[in-house]
């Protein structure tokens, strides 16, 4: 009788809380109904490899929506990381190099300098929500609106002008594109690293005081602040460290894309949240786990990727990412009706 | 904090009123105008006509950020600092009669509009002060492109693959909502047809002229089709990159012509690094469009009608005989052959020679 209910309780959790997952699975056996070849090797890597760096991007935007916040400066931030980290990562050999004189660099000194920069720059977003009140939707548009100027001004100047930013080290864009090879399977290296902010962001979140204080205070600042966490401290460093998760994405999509240019990085803070909201982040904060934002991205990348893969048309691709995300909504809010 | 918004904003509008005025000169005041500068090529002309105006105009480029609405404030803004002449790539081509109302109201001053073609002929001829750069034909290089490839196809057998005698074709193209994605991808289409070759086109679809988006159909495609791909047809170098990446990762391409496993792409643009690639032979092939000359075009054009003279006096050019009022400036098919003719595009003070080579 036990096991019964339970088993109806499983199919109906299933088409209630997991229809997201239900979703993804139809979507699948859909793509590969219409064209088998969906299921190889070769793409399942693809989708690990298109996953990277997205993952690491909702990971850091996916902290900011746990404590209350939402970050629109996420694009335009990878986007800034991109050009200054691009325009040094030039192989020396390339024509057409923005700093001709450069030395050859190594590919960390980049990668440290956008990091500090970002750092800065989410420290900045961080205060102007902790300390002067200004709604974090607001702030960080502003701030988007700033960093897509600065990286114009950056990218579009003398001598080549508003070029993509190319000619980038074989030494990142191998590290970007190339994997190990298990048989005729790759593991990316791309994902190597997605898995290595995995495990640190789970610790953090799940193992740290600095974690349990951000599901405080997205779960109920007043309450957090009377018990003693320094609510704006937790939010800047939180924004800050947003901000790191999105210089290192901009120096793995450098290499990536291979080329980077004022358009890189445009929406990908749309994508980060939407993977975020259908992996369960509650946009009202304090709810979110890490695995659940890897999801949301997995299934936005398999979407993407199988539909490109089938040949449906890009329209179509929006409106079902835009169903997908409704959808999952509507989930999310029906749970919490629940529990009132 | 309304207050210290208020000042901000106070201190902003200061700056600017100072700014203004320390910039003047006596010379004129030319109104340029590009439509984004998120399109490489729409700000190269940007950047050609600041360099050509160098002594002839006072020029500022506005970004009209893929917004119509903006343009049309940055023409008034421009108007009302005392613009001899306005020189614009509108966002939205059918809002060409808002802005010639402007120029009409402003005094009759000249307005030339460049990359984005006004193809409406009545609103052409609604304004007598109103000249058009543009490049040849409303192809926008893609005739050039499918006869590139056509070319390439017969002299290269080993291309047909699988010797069925058509071209397994891919093609990625430009960003919908733009003037030139769809004849990109008929007249390229059209140009190889009538080359006598057939086309088996494999997969078709936007990469939204971006190198990032390019690169993941790529990804799917390569994974789906591999060998059996022909030709990569890309309606601009940043979305032949991003194939080209992809393909890379594949194993395809990795040592230009001569590579074991090739599949020729070619985009449309020359870009700096599009052409390197097509140095090293990872790329068949691109298409220049020629913003340099065009950029000297605009401003000579600017120059000789505030001057009374003939629009096209002493440039070398002619108009169409049309009736659009535009002066069309070819594109050149750029390969292996002549890359290093194309990269003299982006040296130094390429805009001045450029024009007199072309003037011949």
């Amino acid at each position: 009788m036990k096991s019964k209910s339970s088993i109806s309780d499983l199919i109906r959790k299933l088409f209630t809380e997991k229809i997201i997952y239900v979703v993804l699975l139809v979507l699948i056996v859909v793509i590969i109904c219409i064209e088998p070849r969906f299921l190889s090797v070769s793409n399942f890597s693809n989708i690990l490899a298109q996953s990277s760096t997205r993952i690491i991007i909702a990971l850091g935007a996916g902290m900011v929506l746990l404590v209350r916040g939402c970050d629109l400066s996420t694009g335009r931030m990878i986007g800034l990381a991109a050009v200054i980290s691009a325009s040094m990562l030039q192989d020396v050999g390339y024509a057409y190099r923005m700093y001709p004189h450069l030395k050859e660099l190594p590919i960390i000194v980049p990668l440290l300098l956008v990091i500090a920069l970002c750092a800065l720059l989410g420290m900045i977003s961080g205060i102007c929500v902790a300390q002067l009140k200004v709604p974090a939707i607001i702030a960080t548009l502003a701030m988007q609106l700033v960093l897509y100027g600065a990286s114009s001004i950056y990218f579009d100047r003398e001598p080549y002008g508003a070029q993509p930013i190319g000619g980038i080290t074989p030494r990142l864009t191998k590290l970007c594109t190339g994997g190990v090879k298990f048989g005729s399977f790759r593991l990316p290296y791309l994902t190597i690293i997605a898995i290595a902010a995995i495990v640190f962001v789970w610790i953090l979140w799940n193992k740290t005081k600095f974690g349990k204080y951000i599901y405080a205070v997205g779960g109920n600042p007043e309450a957090a602040q009377v018990s003693g966490v320094n609510v704006k401290k937790v939010l800047i460093e939180t924004y800050s460290l947003a901000a790191v998760m999105y210089a290192i994405a901009a120096v793995l999509e450098v290499g990536r894309i291979g080329s980077a240019s004022n358009t890189t990085g445009n929406g990908y803070e749309m994508d980060a949240i939407a993977s975020c909201v259908v992996g369960g982040v509650s946009m009202s904060g304090g709810v979110g786990s890490v695995g659940g934002i890897v999801i949301g991205v997995l299934i936005f990348t398999v979407i993407n990727y199988g539909l490109s893969f089938i040949g449906v048309n890009m329209y179509w691709q929006y409106i079902v990412k835009g169903l997908i995300i409704l959808l999952a909504v509507i989930v999310d809010m029906r749970k919490y009706a629940k529990r009132k | 904090m309304k207050k210290i918004v208020s000042v901000a904003l106070c201190g902003m509008m200061a700056a600017g009123l100072v700014a203004v005025p320390a910039m003047a000169e006596d010379l004129p005041i030319l109104g340029a105008g590009i439509y984004s500068s998120t399109d490489n090529f729409n700000s190269y002309i940007g950047k050609a006509i600041v360099k050509a105006s160098e002594g002839k105009f006072k020029v500022n480029i506005d970004d009209g950020q893929l917004d119509q609405s903006t343009q049309l404030n940055q023409i008034d803004t421009a108007i009302a600092k005392g613009a001899k002449a306005i020189a614009v790539s509108v966002v939205d081509t059918t809002a060409a009669p808002a802005i010639i109302q402007k120029v009409q109201d402003a005094g009759n001053i000249p307005v030339i509009f460049f990359n984005k073609e006004i193809t409406d002929k009545n609103v052409v001829n609604s304004y007598d002060n109103l000249y058009q750069v543009t490049s040849t034909g409303g192809d926008y290089g893609a005739t050039i492109e499918g006869e590139m490839i056509a070319k390439y196809w017969k002299a290269h057998p080993e291309a047909d693959k699988n010797g069925d005698g058509k071209i397994q074709f891919i093609d990625l193209m430009g960003d919908p909502g733009h003037t030139a994605s769809q004849p990109r991808a008929d007249y390229v289409k059209k140009a190889i047809e009538d080359a006598g070759i057939e086309l088996d086109v494999l997969e078709e679809d936007t990469g939204m002229w971006d190198t990032a988006k390019a690169k993941e159909k790529m990804d799917a495609w390569i994974s789906k089709y591999g060998d059996e791909i022909e030709f990569i047809n890309c309606a601009n170098d940043a979305m032949a990159l991003g194939a080209l990446q992809s393909i890379e990762a594949a194993g395809f391409n990795e040592k230009g012509a001569e590579s074991e496993k090739y599949i020729p792409v070619i985009g449309i643009d020359a870009l700096p690094e599009a052409l390197e690639k097509i140095r090293s032979g990872e790329m068949m092939g691109s298409v220049l469009q020629d913003a340099s000359t065009q950029g000297t075009l605009i401003v000579e054009i600017a120059q000789n009608l505030i001057n009374g003279k003939e629009p096209l006096d002493g440039t070398g050019f002619k108009f169409d005989t049309d009736g659009s009022k535009a002066v069309r400036v070819p594109y050149k098919p750029v390969t292996v052959e002549n890359v290093d003719e194309a990269a003299a595009t982006y040296e130094g003070n390429a805009v001045s020679t450029e024009v007199e080579t072309e003037a011949q």
